[in-house]
């Protein structure tokens, strides 16, 4: 679904996180101290003077696609673009203090199309619809020196922001193999003629990033202000398919979940997707041995087999099945788990256990055998099974 | 580091107990993981886990158990033959190592570790805890007591 305006594109976690920035007092200071840095901002000077300011006379194709993506963007500070020489396909927005500034690398205007094109200023044309621009990121954790958690929610910020921005370009462009085509010269450098690139084969790209990530347990990409281009192409496609923009955006957060480390620490609230497959398997493992699942376990792990791909309810798989899944889960894992990760697996493998009701012998003898899989031992397991009984009482 | 950011690490200790199969608590008073070892003899020796971080970047605990309990004053507190015999035993020792805890009153001789928090893994957590508790039973049983 193509959302009709560049407004209602918008990604939701990008105002999500954005307002648990404005609530944080530190962040906070450093955004009302930016306005300062931009005020004094040079940048036109240095523009007017280096590069070549875009008019229908001396650029016609920039000129025309930026006078009429232009006339999209409500709000009363004037617009300018500028062409500046680059060897790579490049484009920024910034706060030029009395206008906005989009700046176009002189490679972009020449191996893109005039469509391409479109995609790319109708991104830096998000950005400054969605007031992107009263955040100055880098600045904040370059002058800050922030906490750790702080650092992490301007960058997962930052990534939300390119998402919603991506989004406002392919309203602006109004074609998917527009914006595939856009994305893949911008990673590869190619602006091959007659090559024609299928979205749906450049999102493709991101299933084998995701396997290695999961396989090789990476949790430092949460430092990237941007998504990977494969995630990105991922998430426009999402967009296009979904019926609506909060089915895109859910299938969105699970991708972005990747990139961020919070999923294993903070967060709780979703699933880390690089356990996923621990749990859904583990999880199947004991509703199959307890002769599951129940409509409790069922609901448990629906959440998940949306992620992995598996059958629902897994189909036509025994007890030995999904536990010989798990066993392959554990030897595909390249790095070791760490604590924290094998801490979150046996939760969310007890939880699953108690939803058929009390831990029973046989299941506790689960239990046992996959945290044993997992390299811990029988008083782990129990000391689990324990605390989750006193918290289940509590409760 | 702020209590918040202490207690957040002590409950990763907690969460890192557990999975080494040991039981313990975080005491909220006094910032400190405490759990129970029992050992050969019947003896038993108390660990605790505090937060040594030197800072957010370099996030790290200390595993510590106390084995002597020494007055301060004139004539008290460690005499110097006391103190060469635990840095002979320091040369020694392996997986940890003898120092002095002192507040106003009193100073305790305790046998510890340190780990960053990060890293570390059920096992060595286990191993760690195993090697502090073991040696601080050791130089408490060699003086003997066995009152932690």
């Amino acid at each position: 679904m193509l959302p009709t305006s560049i407004e209602r594109a918008r990604y939701q976690e990008d105002i999500e996180v954005l307002e648990c920035m404005r609530a944080d007092d530190l962040l906070q200071r450093a955004m009302q101290k930016s306005e300062l840095f931009k005020r004094r901002s040079a940048i036109r000077v240095k523009l007017l003077a280096s590069a070549v300011r875009v008019q229908v006379e001396l650029l016609p194709n920039v000129g025309r696609s930026f006078e009429r993506l232009s006339a999209l963007v409500p709000g009363d500070k004037p617009l300018e673009a500028y062409v500046f020489s680059d060897p790579q396909i490049n484009a920024f927005l910034i706060d030029g203090g009395r206008s906005h500034i989009i700046g176009i690398s002189s490679t972009a205007v020449a191996q893109l199309s005039a469509e391409e094109l479109e995609f790319v200023i109708g991104h830096e044309l998000g950005h400054a619809v969605y007031g992107h621009l009263d955040v100055a990121a880098e600045v904040m954790l370059r002058a800050l020196d922030p906490t750790l958690e702080q650092a992490r929610r301007i960058r997962a910020w930052q990534r939300a922001s390119e998402i919603s921005a991506d989004r406002a370009g392919l309203v602006a462009c109004g074609s998917l193999e527009v914006a595939a085509s856009a994305l893949f010269k911008t990673v590869c450098g190619l602006a091959l003629p007659g090559v024609c690139v299928r979205a749906a084969d450049f999102a493709a790209q991101w299933d084998h990033l995701a396997t290695e990530m999961v396989e090789a347990g990476i949790r430092d990409q949460w430092q990237l202000s941007h998504p990977f281009p494969p995630l990105r192409m991922k998430a426009l496609q999402a967009l296009w398919d979904a019926p609506d923009r909060a089915t895109a955006d859910h299938a969105t957060r699970r991708l972005l979940a990747f990139m961020d480390a919070r999923t294993s620490e903070a967060s709780r609230q979703q699933h880390d997707p690089l356990l996923t497959r621990f749990i859904y398997w583990g999880g199947m493992y004991i509703a199959r041995s307890q002769g599951g699942p129940t409509a409790k376990q069922m609901a448990l792990l629906r959440s998940f087999s949306a992620t992995l791909g598996a059958p629902e309810g897994g189909a036509g798989l025994s007890a030995d099945d999904c536990l010989q899944r798990f066993r392959a889960s554990k030897s595909g894992r390249r790095n070791r788990l760490v604590a924290r990760e094998l801490h979150q697996i046996a939760t969310h493998l007890i939880s699953f256990a108690a939803a058929a009701g009390p831990i029973s012998s046989p299941v506790a003898g689960s239990l046992h055998r996959l945290g044993g899989e997992l390299g811990l031992n029988s008083r782990a397991i129990d000391l689990f099974i324990e605390k989750h009984s006193n918290q289940e009482y509590v409760q | 580091m702020s209590m918040r950011q202490t207690l957040e690490i002590l409950e990763h200790v907690s969460e890192i107990a557990t999975l080494a199969g040991l039981k313990g608590g975080v005491d909220e008073q006094s910032l400190q993981f405490v759990m129970g070892f029992e050992l050969d003899d019947q003896r038993s020796q108390v660990v605790y886990v505090r937060n040594s971080s030197a800072g957010e970047k370099m996030r790290c605990i200390s595993i510590l158990s106390p084995c002597l309990r020494l007055k301060k004053g004139f004539w008290r507190g460690i005499s110097k033959d006391m103190a060469l015999d635990l840095l002979r035993r320091n040369e020694a020792i392996r997986f940890a190592r003898y120092g002095l805890w002192e507040t106003d009153k009193e100073a305790l001789v305790v046998a510890s570790v340190d780990y960053l928090i990060e890293s570390l893994d059920p096992e060595d957590f286990h191993h760690a805890a195993f090697h502090v508790a073991y040696a601080a039973d050791k130089y408490e049983s060699e003086h003997g007591l066995d009152e932690f």
